[in-house]
């Protein structure tokens, strides 16, 4: 240790301090997944890195104002913002070594409840008030409930010709679930109060984001086999798959609903967000230079 | 846009109602169309197991007609991968620039079937999802297709790639048995060597970024590998990864004064390498620890060096009062000293590097390529017995 000493006197006048090269983990990339709070003006997404970037949503951009990092060891599959929750709060469902997990994650970055489970949990949806969503998985076609007050998710359904569940959206009003297949390009619609389930569209590729839109009665359907986005009609009598967006979606991951009756989509491909219009008019991207 | 006029298909009809902003009408046609049976053959594909790790099974959307640029003229390699039913009826063409690795593990492809020969054949298009389960790495495999049309029915098989993303790191690493040198006066290259297994597709590593333990005695970590210029890794195939480090010179010396065994590393570096698979894999990233130790580099172990042994011989001169032994000229001493100290480096740094010996000096397992080391040891050895004593009786050790 002497000599070590004296090493570090003879040298250390002389130290300069060097700028530190570590990478900057809130760098925005890949966007995959995102919610808002409504629809309303704060807009979540989850990337590629695993950071959660929070944003207001103007008139004509985004703007970004915070960002935390989700559990390294957690591989997140989708995300639903509580609404009416204190603290504010996003529900992730994943997989965390191998076995499925849903985190309520608060907005400031600390885990404040999970509920485990024996499948992958791919999909997540929740109800206004915040006390309950719905968990599908992707092993086992499975739909749960989740009960905010409660410690463990409760098995609702099983959609027994499924290939691969993937995201869910909820009708409230009605009570209805909608569940894509991801491997068959279709979308389930299982009633809650009769218990029974149906194919409510076919003819997609890859349907791997799914928002229900309270105020029109319209599902979104976000296609990155398709590169595009979908949208369907859930009081029609004979509902199907109308183009809502394409150009110039490359791989829509994710998408949600925002303030304006706007719609995000997180392109993965694009490394962007491109908010279209309710009528899907493309009104700005995020980042505008890419 | 797509050509409006002769669109037959109704996505096509539909996208080009979108680029028209003619919503209203959209909603029409799509009534109208919606639950219209595509005219076109059904096209389906077995599922495929691979090695025993791992089934992908597929699904195909049909999309009509294909009226896209000259119907694919040709579909030619390498962007289309084109197999053929068994009685060369039908030619199934995969475009590879079309694929894509989606949320959910799965992964989708554009696939075109084409009919008949010469100058107009018939050409339908199709958007394929593959689903896999296991734990397979990304694969080129054969796969069976099924055409039917009609009551007729015909198979065939076509060799393509198939991804998962389930699948755990591709890329092979050797592990570090020896410490890297990295001299801290200059730029030094590393070599890190990457292995891919066969049966596999190629994989392109596309980025390289490190992180270090002590950021502070690194002015740069770099590689020439980048999205533009990627390092391939061919199935069944070996290659060396060069990375240029550039210590900053002063952090870096004290970093490794901190650390006299050669066996301790000055730093580790995280190095964290982007990749996928050819064609159209997913991103992956998978992070290599390599361990260096810092080096003063040859002008550094030079001015170590003569620093040592002309403090040697000061000590020495105080000590007794002379520079050599009874009667030897001054000037002799000193060029004694000088070349017997630049030996006894030179024997240190042959034996510790590229033999298993190891220099205990003071009872320290010490590097002779660090810079306090040589210096030490060219003050004992320009210093003689005398100095040598000296230090044991001040520190109590044997040397």
């Amino acid at each position: 240790m002497d000599m070590q000493f004296l090493v570090l006197v003879l040298f250390g006048f002389a130290l300069t301090p060097q700028a530190a090269l570590a990478a900057d983990r809130a760098t925005f990339e890949r966007p995959i997944m995102m919610d808002s709070n409504g629809p309303g003006s704060e807009l979540y997404v989850l990337d590629e890195s695993g950071v959660l970037h929070e944003f207001l949503v103007k008139e004509d951009g985004l703007a970004e104002y915070g960002h935390i990092a989700v559990p390294s060891s957690f591989a997140a599959a989708d995300i639903s913002f509580l609404q009416s929750k204190t603290p504010a709060s996003v529900l992730i469902a994943g997989t965390q070594s191998g076995r499925g997990l849903v985190m309520r994650l608060s907005i400031g970055g600390r885990v404040l409840q999970t509920w485990p489970s024996q499948n992958v949990c791919s999909g997540v949806d929740s109800g206004s008030s915040g006390n309950v969503a719905y968990v599908a998985t992707s092993d086992s076609n499975e739909i749960y409930r989740i009960d905010t007050r409660q410690a463990q998710a409760k098995l609702v359904a099983r959609i027994p010709d499924a290939s691969k569940l993937g995201p869910v959206a909820f009708d409230e009003l009605r009570q209805e679930l909608y569940v894509a297949d991801v491997a068959s390009g279709q979308v389930y619609q299982y009633s809650i109060a009769t218990k029974t389930s149906k194919v409510f569209l076919t003819h997609l590729s890859a349907p791997t984001a799914l928002v229900f839109d309270a105020d029109t009665g319209r599902l979104f359907i976000a296609d990155p086999g398709q590169r595009a986005v979908f949208i369907a009609d859930t009081r029609a009598a004979k509902p199907a798959a109308v183009l809502f967006a394409s150009d110039p979606l490359k791989a829509p991951y994710g998408m949600t609903l925002v303030s304006e009756g706007r719609v995000a989509v997180a392109d993965y491909n694009a490394d962007s967000i491109f908010v279209f219009s309710g009528k899907g008019v493309l009104l700005f991207r995020y980042p505008a230079a890419r | 846009m797509p050509n409006c006029i002769s669109t037959k298909s109704r996505r096509l009809l539909a996208a080009c109602a979108g680029s028209l902003r003619m919503v209203p009408l959209l909603f029409l046609t799509s009534a109208l169309n919606g639950f219209a049976q595509p005219a076109g053959p059904q096209l389906t594909f077995d599922s495929v197991n691979i090695r025993q790790e791992g089934v992908v099974s597929f699904s195909a959307l049909d999309l009509g007609v294909d009226v896209g640029p000259q119907s694919r003229s040709g579909f030619a390699a390498p962007q289309f991968l084109v197999g053929e039913t068994d009685d060369q009826s039908y030619r199934l063409a995969i475009d590879t620039a079309s694929i894509q690795q989606v949320r959910f593990n799965t992964f989708t492809f554009t696939a075109y079937l084409v009919h008949g020969l010469g100058a107009s054949p018939e050409v339908w298009r199709y958007q394929a999802t593959g689903n896999p389960t296991g734990l397979f790495r990304d694969s080129p495999v054969r796969v069976s297709f099924h055409v039917k049309n009609g009551a007729n029915s015909v198979s065939g098989v076509i060799l393509m790639p198939v991804y998962n993303a389930a699948a755990g790191n591709l890329l092979g690493a050797e592990k570090q048995t020896d410490l890297a040198y990295v001299s801290v006066s200059g730029t030094t290259t590393m070599q890190i060597a990457l292995s891919n297994v066969a049966d596999s597709l190629p994989i392109a590593v596309t980025d390289v970024a490190a992180s270090e333990d002590c950021p502070q005695c690194w002015a740069r970590v770099g590689s020439m590998v980048s999205a533009q210029s990627p390092l391939v890794v061919d199935p069944g195939s070996t290659v060396t990864l060069p990375l240029s480090l550039s210590p900053s010179t002063i952090p870096a010396l004290l970093q490794g004064a901190l650390a006299i065994r050669s066996d301790v590393p000055h730093d580790t570096l995280s190095l964290t390498l982007t990749y996928h698979t050819l064609p159209a894999g997913m991103d992956r990233r998978q992070t290599i620890l390599a361990r260096v130790r810092f080096g003063p580099g040859l002008f550094g172990l030079a001015l170590a060096l003569l620093g040592g042994i002309a403090l040697g011989l000061a000590a020495k001169y105080l000590l007794t009062g002379k520079l050599g032994n009874d009667g030897e000229r001054a000037v002799h001493a000193i060029f004694s000293a000088l070349v017997l100290g630049v030996v006894a480096e030179f024997i240190g740094i042959m034996l510790t590097a590229y033999g298993n010996s190891r220099l205990i000096l003071f009872g320290l397992d010490i590097d002779p390529r660090q810079l306090f080391p040589a210096f030490v040891l060219a003050m004992l050895v320009s210093g003689g017995a005398a100095v040598t004593a000296w230090v044991k009786d001040l520190f109590g050790k044997k040397a």
